[in-house]
């Protein structure tokens, strides 16, 4: 879902060749893990097949690997409808924040509007295990508090990330 | 059902500085609304505009009806007493009165005989679980304690609206956490709705909405979507 | 009603729990408010010890205003105008013509012949050291005290004896009385009263300093106290009526100590003597209405200060707000006062006669007050003018230059007081300085004078008299006076021998047998017959060969041209003539005050009723003054050390933020630690020295119009200003020694 979804970010940001795509999806988000090209034509595959995505011959000896793929319309909307959508509020979720952050600076969204309706989703967790919190007893207080702890920490990340979005949108564009 | 708060488009400076570029901020009866963001986004500002203690450079401030502006200093400092409640983080406290003598000041300013004070005083005192220390002056008191008297005294008059800024800023999270729960249920006892504002999300989750401040201006995350 | 009572309330509250900077609050508040009220209220009772001393006098009053009354139930009377260490002696000799004649009053029963009723304080002086000496003067054995209601004051030095022979000195030295109680004709007048209620008055202004400093101590933490109360409700006058119930506090302590203080001075009255002016304790009752003034006014004056002390300052919910008033250092309303002073001044200056008094007075005193405004002027221009020094004057005179009126506050007083000081000193120094050396060198110290004639050996004898007493050469002189209707200048005959004449006129040479003309040679003149009108008497004839001569001494400046007679010549003066004085000159070549006391008994030896004048002043009238002067500048001083106390510590509290950041980056200890000082010193230095200019410049003022010569005596000056000085440091070293440890503290900091 995720990669899925930073392709077409990527490919917002500039039409390019699955190569490319490659390429450029390590450098911001396989840092540690670099994509196989087989999953890169399978994802486009996909995406052609949900007119996501359209594919324009390049120039040169027309090979398939010399395809340059081009965002449609309808996959500009999926980015948006992505970034919109706030992850459910749980453990180790900020690769898929991250990616969604990055998408957004990358194809010149509001990083910061990503980063509050995820806040907001995450308070909206928490009230509800204060509020559940308040009616329990000491073991449902307990295990709320674990989570409450949890998404505490998530939000200072996300508190934190947004005050150096500025100098992320930097590095990212560079 | 329409709010009892509502200030819009706020506009603060001081100086150069920028404290409010356009802040709006509703509160409703009985609710409580936490009020988060970075620090020196503004909002210390944006809470002392809405209780009226300091005067917008632009922006309307209306309780009740009454925009705040058009009041005298009397009638705003009755308003203090009676429909407000403030806790700040620290130093509100007046060092050379005891504790049930702090929580029995606004009624005493306004008034009431010091028999009578004290007794709603002391009934405060119970209630925050301070009952053995109506007689501790605020330096014999620690933080969380004397912040619970302070909850006390807001709570004393009656009012309509408490003004919470950091309640819990100097105090650890048990203490801090023991301070909400009681803040959180005398207000929805009493239906005093709560303006909170804090950095700390675990005491944002206390209240049934929330807004943000950065850069002086204001927006509501859930109407963002 | 009842909030108002709550806000008093819980300023008193506030006031009581202040912890130990409350507490130094109200001590210094209260201390300065009881000296005031004291002081005030002793100077609302003036009038009635006035009132009673007069009624007094007034009862006992003698003086008939030359009238005859014929003898019947009455007493005769006679003065003797003693005196004793430059207090005057008020003696009466008196002998009743019947048995129920009048009593003056104070005085139980006739004293027998030679018995004396005498005031306690000339009993106490008889029997002190010394007293031999004044015992000359009043031979009579004490039977009794004078009570109360005889007396002007218990201080006074009186005595009433019995004195047979007073009735055959009727008309010459006694005189009958049918009562007592004749209006006094001389009045004390408004001296005493103009004198006490001045120093009174110029004791408040360092009071009032005092106060404003002992008010403005520790208000910061009393203005964040408000803050907080702000918070919670209260609106703008209830803080002030807080503030307002708090020092109530103080000032009603004050008032208390006040009242106290004034018991205790009240029971001590008796004991003081000021210019022979002394009261009873009873008689030192404030009048109600000035009480109630002083009291509502002791009240509003320090609910005022209180009140002002918020001026610049605004309580807030959110914290007290200072607004940083630009200084704004404009000089011309700053010389309105001391223009309006010298204005005031300018004909005292120019040397006019007949300048009123008060003019004059009003004049000193805004010359005085107008220091006050000048000071915060003048201390940062000096800050301006000096050179750039080390960072340590570099932080000082930035301070001296943004908040002059705070820096030179404190000190104020001290320049006030330090003005005056140095104004009166110079004053008392030049005077004693002209009470030493005499009016005129050449004439005789003394003069006494007798009644009745005296033959030539006699006239002899009585100069021996007084040459017992060492160091003291004595001639005397038979005076008779020339009839001379419609001339204005008596004219006189003076007979006696060359070596008497010689001291009363430049004679080129004598011996017995010459006689002398004064004023033009003349052929003859008419002596006056006596009694109270002039008349014609006997017509004797001036020698021909009689030379011209000069009078010189005390007779030049009141006699007319007149004839001398050496005894020899003197035979054509009819011996049934009485002299109208025989004069004895007594010149001395030791100081007069040492030998006034012996000659003034063998004076009253020779006759009770001598008339003795010292014409050398025996003793310095304004010593007194003087030191007590003295001890007041002392007790001013040391109020001011006080004030300046607390306004340096207030101050360096106020700073010490500042102060910790600067020791926090580094700044040296030495480097804080100066600049505070400096921050103290310059504004006395220069304080100081505008003061010892005004001072100087008063001084010579007051010179003038007492017909002092002007001259400056170095310690007149310097002293005041040094010990002013001293003080000033002394007392910022205090502050700042032990202070120089915590203020460049760090990890104070955090909690600021
Ligand atoms: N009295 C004042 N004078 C000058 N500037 C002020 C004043 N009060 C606030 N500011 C400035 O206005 C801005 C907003 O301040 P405010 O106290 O409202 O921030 P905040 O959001 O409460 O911050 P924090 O979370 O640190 O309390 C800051 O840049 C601050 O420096
Ligand atoms: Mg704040």
């Amino acid at each position: 879902m995720t990669m899925r979804s930073t392709f077409l970010a990527l490919l917002e940001g500039q039409a390019q060749h699955g190569y490319d795509l490659k390429r450029a999806y390590d450098q911001h988000f396989g840092r540690s893990r670099p994509v196989a090209y087989g999953q890169v034509y399978t994802a486009l595959a996909k995406l052609l097949r949900g007119g996501f995505v359209t594919v324009e011959p390049g120039e040169g000896d027309g090979g398939p690997d010399r395809k340059i793929y081009k965002i449609t319309e309808a996959g500009v909307t999926d980015v948006q409808r992505w970034l919109d959508e706030p992850e459910d509020p749980e453990q180790y979720l900020q690769s898929s924040l991250y990616a969604k952050v990055i998408s957004a600076l990358l194809t010149g969204r509001s990083a910061a509007a990503v980063l509050d309706v995820q806040r907001e989703k995450h308070l909206e967790a928490m009230r509800e295990l204060t509020r559940r919190k308040r009616t329990g007893d000491l073991a449902d207080r307990i295990i709320c508090d674990h989570a409450l702890f949890h998404l505490d920490a998530d939000l200072r990340w996300l508190e934190h990330t947004a005050t150096v979005l500025h100098e992320l949108a930097g590095q990212v564009r560079r | 059902m329409s709010a009892l708060l509502v200030a819009e488009g706020l506009h603060k400076a001081y100086g150069k500085t920028v404290a409010l570029a356009a802040a709006d901020l509703a509160v409703r009866a009985g609710e409580i609304v936490s009020v988060m963001g970075p620090s020196g986004s503004g909002k210390s500002t944006l809470l002392h505009c809405a209780a009226g203690l300091t005067r917008p450079g632009a922006g309307l401030v209306r309780y009740a009806g009454q925009d705040l502006a058009q009041l005298t200093d009397v009638r705003r400092s009755a308003l203090r007493r009676r429909e407000f409640g403030f806790v700040f983080q620290f130093g509100q406290l007046v060092p050379e009165l005891t504790a049930v003598q702090n929580v029995a000041l606004p009624l005493r300013l306004d008034g009431v005989s010091r028999r009578a004070a004290e007794r709603r005083a002391a009934g405060w005192m119970d209630r925050l679980g301070l009952a053995d220390k109506a007689a501790a002056r605020p330096g014999e008191l620690s933080g969380g304690e004397q912040q619970r008297v302070a909850v006390a005294r807001a709570l004393v008059g009656g009012p309509k609206v408490i003004f919470a800024d950091e309640p819990t800023g100097a105090l650890d999270s048990v203490a801090g956490e023991q301070v909400m729960d009681l803040l959180n249920d005398a207000a929805r006892d009493t239906g005093a709705a709560v303006v909170l504002v804090t950095h700390d999300s675990r005491v944002a989750a206390y209240a049934d909405r929330g807004i943000v401040v950065r850069d002086g201006r204001s927006f509501d995350p859930a109407g963002v979507r | 009603m009842r909030r108002l009572r709550t806000e008093l309330a819980l300023g008193f509250r506030l006031a009581f729990a202040g912890g130990r900077h409350g507490a130094v609050r109200i001590a210094m508040v209260a201390s300065a408010v009881a000296i005031g009220t004291a002081a005030l209220l002793l100077a609302a009772s003036v009038p009635t010890m006035l009132d009673a001393r007069q009624s007094r006098s007034e009862a006992r009053g003698d003086n008939t205003a030359g009238e005859d009354r014929p003898a019947g139930r009455t007493v005769v009377v006679a003065a003797v105008e003693a005196g004793w260490h430059g207090d005057d002696i008020r003696g009466r000799l008196l002998w009743p013509d019947a048995p129920g004649a009048p009593r003056p009053p104070g005085v139980p029963a006739f004293p027998g012949d030679h018995q004396m009723y005498a005031s306690p304080a000339l009993q106490a002086a008889l029997a002190g050291p010394d007293g031999g000496t004044l015992r000359r003067q009043m031979p009579y054995r004490v039977v009794g005290t004078i009570g109360p209601d005889g007396l002007s004051g218990p201080r006074e030095l009186a005595y009433y004896a019995g004195y047979p022979r007073v009735r055959d000195r009727l008309g010459q030295g006694s005189w009958r009385v049918d009562r007592f109680g004749y209006p006094a004709v001389e009045e004390i007048g408004d001296g005493p009263y103009i004198l006490s209620v001045t120093v009174l008055v110029t004791l408040l202004l360092p009071i009032v300093i005092l106060l404003g400093a002992a008010l403005r101590f520790g208000t910061d933490r009393r203005d964040r106290r408000l803050a907080a109360i702000r918070l919670i409700g209260a609106d703008h006058r209830a803080v002030l009526r807080i503030a307002l119930g708090e020092s109530l506090v103080a000032t009603g302590f004050g008032l208390a100590g006040g009242v106290a203080l004034y018991l205790s001075a009240r029971e001590r009255a008796a004991a003081f003597d000021l210019l022979g002016f002394s009261v009873y304790p009873a008689d030192v009752r404030p009048v109600p209405v000035l009480a109630l003034a002083t009291v509502v006014g002791v009240l509003a004056l320090s609910a005022a200060m209180a009140v002002l002390g918020f001026r610049g300052v605004s309580i807030e919910p959110l914290g007290v707000f200072r607004q940083a008033a630009h200084w704004r250092g404009r000089l011309w309303w700053r010389l309105i006062l001391p223009v309006a002073g010298v204005a005031l001044l300018y004909p005292a200056i120019l040397g006019l006669p007949d300048v009123p008094e008060d003019r004059t007075g009003l004049g000193v005193l805004l010359l005085l007050v107008s220091l006050i405004p000048i000071l915060p002027y003048l201390v940062p221009a000096v800050a301006r003018l000096l050179p750039h020094g080390p960072a340590s004057w570099q932080l000082a005179s930035e301070q001296l230059r943004r908040n002059p009126a705070g820096s030179t506050r404190a000190v104020t007083g001290i320049v006030v007081a330090v003005a005056g000081a140095i104004a009166l000193q110079t004053f008392f120094a030049a005077a004693a300085n002209r009470a030493v050396d005499s009016d005129d060198p050449g004439g005789p110290a003394f003069l006494v004078q007798f009644t009745g004639r005296q033959t030539p050996a006699a006239m002899r004898h009585r100069s021996a008299l007084f040459e017992q007493v060492g160091g003291v050469t004595a001639g005397t002189v038979a005076q008779y006076v020339v009839y001379d209707p419609g001339n204005p200048v008596p004219e006189f005959v003076i007979v006696g021998d060359c070596a008497a004449l010689s001291q009363v006129a430049a004679l080129s040479r004598c011996a017995d047998g010459d006689a002398f003309t004064t004023g033009g040679p003349r052929r003859s003149v008419t002596l006056d017959a006596g009694g109270s009108d002039p008349a014609p008497g006997a017509r004797i004839a001036v020698p021909h060969d009689a030379r011209r001569a000069a009078l010189i001494g005390p007779y030049l400046a009141n006699a007319g041209p007149s004839v001398l007679l050496t005894p020899a010549a003197a035979t054509a003066v009819p011996p049934d003539v009485d002299p109208e004085f025989v004069d004895t000159g007594i010149f001395t070549s030791k100081e007069p005050a040492a030998v006034a006391g012996q000659l003034r008994g063998v004076a009253a030896e020779i006759d009770p009723l001598a008339l003795f004048t010292s014409l050398a002043p025996e003793t310095d009238f304004y010593a007194p003054l003087g030191s007590a002067l003295t001890v007041g500048l002392a007790l001013l001083l040391l109020m001011m050390a006080v004030g300046l106390l607390l306004d340096v510590a207030a101050r360096l509290g106020e700073r010490r933020r500042v102060l910790g950041v600067l020791a926090a980056i580094g700044a040296r200890r030495s480097t804080v630690v100066w600049s505070v000082l400096l921050q103290a010193i310059a504004p006395v230095l220069s304080g100081l020295a505008l003061a010892s200019g005004v001072g100087a410049g008063l001084g010579a003022l007051l010179m003038r119009m007492s017909a002092v010569p002007v001259r400056f005596d170095a310690p007149a000056i310097l002293g005041p200003a040094a010990a002013g000085a001293g003080l000033a440091l002394a007392t910022t070293v205090v502050v700042l020694l032990p202070a120089a440890g915590w203020v460049t503290r760090t990890d104070k900091l955090r909690y600021e």
